[in-house]
């Protein structure tokens, strides 16, 4: 078999790359792989199930937990600090987007220049300004509603829909904000809202389930792939399901040939040719397969030569502050299922070299569950006081932290639950992380008390991989990082990477959105180039 | 005429507008629904986006009965058969004298859909009421123009006793996506007309001019042209004539990729025990409770028109096209199944 | 290549997945008598439909659902001659499920489980939640998010008022 453009993964980073393709040229041959399946999206059944017993049709096709004492588990984790897979992504059609939380914020300028700012990491190999109208697109590719008279970062056209106003629930936190004088804003969130531009993609009727929207009105991938195919004449786009990537094929040092990937029903290798590979199969899994691919010219992995794939492993540390509200009177209650409440006054040039961090409040910032206190049991009158009385108050938030050498990911010699090589991930994080923590704290602290609340203990911190990013960072050549600035392998001319692999650094927001941008900025370049046959 | 017997007369001819709208939509879902993929890409989307619409029209004329304080019915006896004749107070509309079946995709059919959404040629008269209610064979244009007059008299007379309805019923943009147009809620004779111009450009009864014709703009474009593209195989440029076939870029059609679906079912077609008759029985069962549901959001309750969107309308997707992939037990021209879109007497029991 | 999904179904669950007349009355009064019980002032008429849809599909998604409600709907039977309908359900509603793995749930656990306990969570996101003092709620169709239309939730300026 012979392609023109093959792609590893189906997430949103494929996707974009194959619509915005597909555009130029709807004669363009184009193949993409995913190792997972297909998930029934927009389904009542499957919706009310969710609903009423929190199951999500997905979850077979997370990672497994570490092995533990009696449980056999899968992948290692080697480090000095636990980075949970479980959770952290999905291996199915559609990718992690079938399970993203769709906060849309974009990088800030001082972020594209990490290294010459704090002297950690590398710098971007261009900056905002390059990637600026590439997030626009991005925002109204990912259907994001956001406020455009936010100043936070520049920007040069609106978000497609306005933005959802602060819930009863962020008045505490917004209080304590106008009390110390921290900026604050609207989350911008991937939710489809109504224009004038008609749309197959349902918008948000804030229902409040989405990690598994009955309308699609949050971004899934899949959804978006599906109606490309269904809507358009595409005779030469293909989509093969259960193709589990085993490893690149060479012609020469400087091309990549093609790739063999495993049928998981047939069980059979299959080999397939490609004028060019992109690989957007997530953090993780894109710097495995270059790793594992070891032909005679890469005898160390494709791209390798410097042992910098699969290094600099980042995350964002997801903090959770929990503490006390004395009473609630105004009967604050969960009433949405995203945020809309961000401060950035942390994610600032004056913090870059510490840490940046950024802070929401949650959907359920009082955490008030009805429907489990009615089934437990509870009388009316019960449950009333409980409303209005003590109650939790959280506040949560990301943290930036920066890409260390010896941090990385690497292959096991061994097969997961769904067939694909398992992963071992050695990570530590630094010595200064609690410090900065700690430093965090007292900053939360003093939002607490300007709330009306107490906070008296520590917050959980989940390293889980949902942002994992940089094991194939962009750098200027191969002596630093992966790829170049058009996210090609260096020394590969036909090979590139589109995953949050290739930031050299994450701020202290979520990826997605200049993960998006990065794709549709591939896309274009490869148009440019010509079609290559 | 006195005031109440005109807002009698408004009710029910709201009522023959909501019916006339549902009689539009189970034949253009068979048609689409029998067309197999990947061929007829356009010609499905154009007309996707005219079903659609068609269910946009139910709303908004559902908010025009709201508002002047009716009642939508659609139960048993309101729900259309196959084939189908429409009628109005006994006649059958002038632009209407034909069959509406529930057929395959073929070019049969998309003269059929552009009969039915045949514009005005020449432009409807100005009309006196009860009289001209009594000429045979009015079009539909002159049908919704003179539900509008009918609202301008009882308007002038006394707007509020006329615009009594409860606010609450009304379905607002929060209900519709996907195609051309908007729900407008209505108040008064203001949106009111509005309401029905949306449902009067769109589709039937548009007197031919440039308002409904948009080349290049699918969405933006009347029924009837977008029919008329697929029934030429080819697009309108910005410099056809309105009243002519498309001069433009070709639009591919293939006729024979579809299934061969049986015409004008009746659940008697299907033996009692088979397949077919199981499935096409689930059908009807949820077709009649979508039916209900819709009923029950166009009369005080909109929220359960999420319900009749979400799991109606995909359940009887998905039912329809099983259908339409099982062949039928001995049938000497090898037809599939279609769904009979009859009234489930179970699911009405319920009630 | 698909123009729609098909929907998902147990491939065991019948094609319509109904239940007969008498068990849906018995469900239905259950789902009902949850407003008493918990003081709620949403009238359930208008969810009459739409609970329907909802038995349909679990039983779609789970045939055994059939068998929970017809056992369900006969225990309160019984149980409803013997102590009367506010009894009935103050027992089934003033208690949860209190079983362990290891040994199978009492007829009462099974019925908390799956019956009421789903109904009680269906019933809040149908409308019963605004009880409780909030415009909107995880499972309800609050409306979307239109500039210059009242937004489907309460917000910030809630506390003005």
């Amino acid at each position: 078999m012979k392609v023109g453009t093959l792609i590893v993964g189906s997430g949103v980073a494929a996707t974009a790359i194959v619509q915005r393709l597909l555009e130029k040229n709807p004669q363009a041959s184009i193949l993409l792989l995913e190792a997972g399946d297909r998930i029934k999206t927009m389904d009542f059944g499957v919706w009310q199930n969710y609903l009423l017993t929190g199951s999500l049709p997905y979850t077979p096709y997370d990672d497994l937990n570490y092995p533990q004492r009696d449980a056999p588990g899968e992948n290692a984790s080697v480090g000095g600090t636990e980075l949970p897979l479980r959770g952290g992504r999905v291996f199915v059609y559609g990718g992690s987007t079938m399970h993203w939380g769709g906060w849309s914020f974009r990088l800030k300028p001082e972020d594209f220049q990490l290294k010459t700012n704090t002297g950690q990491a590398l710098d971007w190999l261009f900056g905002y300004e390059t990637l600026e109208p590439y997030y626009c697109q991005a925002e109204d590719y990912l259907a994001v509603s956001g406020d455009s008279a936010d100043k936070t970062v520049p920007r040069s056209r609106p978000y497609p829909f306005h933005e959802f106003p602060f819930t009863l629930e962020d008045k505490p936190i917004v209080t304590a904000m106008e009390k110390l004088g921290y900026a604050y804003g609207h989350l911008p969130i991937a939710r489809r809202g109504i224009s004038s531009v008609p749309s197959r993609h349902a918008p948000c009727q804030t229902t409040g389930t989405c990690k598994y929207c009955p309308f699609g009105a949050r971004y899934v991938a899949s959804n978006y792939m599906d109606d490309l195919r269904a809507w358009n004449d595409y005779p030469n786009l293909d989509i093969k399901l259960g193709a589990i990537v085993k490893s690149l094929r060479m012609d020469g040092k400087t091309r990549v040939a093609g790739l063999t990937y495993v049928d998981k029903t047939t069980g059979e290798a299959v080999l397939v040719d490609a004028d060019r590979i992109i690989v957007a199969a997530g953090t993780i899994e894109s710097a495995k397969l270059l790793l594992r691919s070891k032909p005679d010219e890469w005898p160390k992995g494709v791209g390798n030569d410097s042992d910098m794939v699969g290094r600099h492993i980042i995350t964002h540390p997801y903090f959770v502050f929990t503490g006390a509200l004395p009473t609630n009177p105004l009967k604050l209650q969960p009433e949405m299922n995203f945020p809309t409440f961000v401060t950035r006054h942390f994610d600032s040039p004056e913090e870059q070299a510490k840490g940046k961090f950024m802070l929401i409040a949650p959907p359920d910032t009082v955490p008030i569950a009805l429907a489990g206190q009615m089934q437990g049991g509870q009388t009316r009158a019960a449950i009333d006081a409980s409303i209005v009385g003590s109650n939790l108050l959280q506040v949560h938030g990301m943290i930036e932290v920066f890409g260390r050498f010896n941090n990385r990911v690497t292959n096991l010699p061994r097969l997961n639950h769904l067939g694909m090589e398992e992963t071992s991930v050695d990570y530590t994080k630094d010595s200064g992380f609690d410090d900065r923590m700690a430093e965090i704290q007292k900053h939360v602290t003093d939002i607490y008390e300007a709330m009306g609340g107490t906070l008296s203990s520590k917050p959980s911190i989940s390293w889980r991989v949902d942002h994992a990013a940089s094991t194939c960072r962009m750098s200027k050549d191969e002596t630093e990082g992966v790829v170049d600035a058009d996210l090609r392998v260096h020394g590969v001319d036909n090979l590139y990477v589109c995953s949050n692999a290739v930031f050299p650094s994450i701020g202290s927001i979520n990826p997605t959105v200049t993960l998006t941008a990065l794709s549709l900025k591939l896309a274009d370049h490869l148009n440019d180039a010509g079609a290559q046959e | 005429m006195a005031n109440e017997d005109k807002k009698k007369r408004l009710l029910a001819w709201l009522q023959t507008a909501v019916e006339l709208e549902i009689a539009t939509i189970p034949p253009y879902m068979v048609a689409l629904l029998s067309m197999k993929r990947p061929a007829n890409r356009e010609a499905a989307d154009l007309i996707r986006g005219v079903m659609i619409e068609e269910m946009l029209h139910l709303a908004l004329v559902g908010n025009v009965f709201n508002a002047v304080g009716g009642t939508v019915r659609i139960g048993k006896d309101n729900i259309p058969s196959y084939p189908l004749r429409m009628k109005f107070e006994g006649k059958e509309f002038k632009d209407r004298k034909f069959s509406v079946n529930l057929a395959r995709f073929s070019k049969e059919n998309i003269e059929i859909f552009m009969k039915i959404e045949e514009p005005q040629q020449p432009p409807p008269p100005r009309m006196a009421m009860a009289k001209e209610i009594t000429i045979p064979g009015l079009t539909i244009g002159q049908f919704y123009n003179n539900i509008v007059r009918l609202l301008e008299e009882l308007n002038a007379e006394d707007p509020e006793a006329l615009f009594s309805g409860d606010p609450s019923r009304q379905l607002t943009d929060d209900y519709y996506w996907g195609a051309g147009g908007k729900i407008i809620p209505v108040s008064d004779l203001a949106s009111a007309k509005a309401a029905l111009k949306i449902v009067i450009v769109q589709g039937e009864g548009a007197p031919i001019d440039r308002a409904a014709f948009r080349p290049g703009h699918p969405l933006e474009m009347g029924h009837y042209f977008r029919y008329s593209e697929i029934y030429y195989e080819r697009h309108y440029t910005d410099t056809d004539d309105p009243g002519q076939p498309p001069t433009g870029e070709p639009l591919p059609v293939d006729y024979t990729a579809v299934y061969p679906i049986k015409e004008n079912p009746t659940s008697a077609d299907y033996a009692a025990g088979s397949p077919l008759a199981e499935l096409n029985e689930a059908f009807n069962g949820h077709y009649t409770e979508m039916l209900q549901q819709i009923e029950q959001a166009l009369t005080g309750t909109p929220k359960t028109l999420y319900t009749a969107i979400m799991n109606g309308m995909h359940s009887i997707d998905s039912a329809a096209m099983k259908m339409m992939a099982t062949p039928i037990e001995g049938d000497a021209q090898g037809s599939t199944g279609c769904p009979t879109f009859e009234w489930a007497e179970n699911a009405g029991d319920l009630l | 290549m698909q123009m729609y999904q098909s929907t998902v179904r147990h491939p065991l669950s019948p094609e319509a997945p109904s239940v007969t007349d008498p068990v849906d009355e018995a469900m239905w009064n259950l789902f009902v008598a949850i407003g008493p019980y918990w003081k709620l002032t949403d009238d359930p008429e208008p969810y009459r439909l739409r609970f329907r849809t909802f038995m349909e599909d679990r039983i779609n998604f789970n045939p055994i659902y059939r068998d929970y409600y017809e056992f369900a709907a006969k225990e309160i039977n019984k149980l409803i001659a013997q102590y009367g309908k506010e009894k009935t359900y103050t027992s089934i509603f003033s208690g949860q499920y209190t079983g362990t793995p290891s040994e199978p749930p009492s007829w009462l656990d099974l019925i908390r489980l799956y019956v009421s306990g789903e109904f009680i969570g269906m019933r809040l996101a149908f409308g019963g939640f605004r009880n409780f003092g909030a415009l909107n709620y995880c499972g309800y169709f609050g409306g979307a998010n239109i500039q210059g239309e009242p937004v489907p939730y309460r917000t910030i300026e809630e506390a003005q008022k």
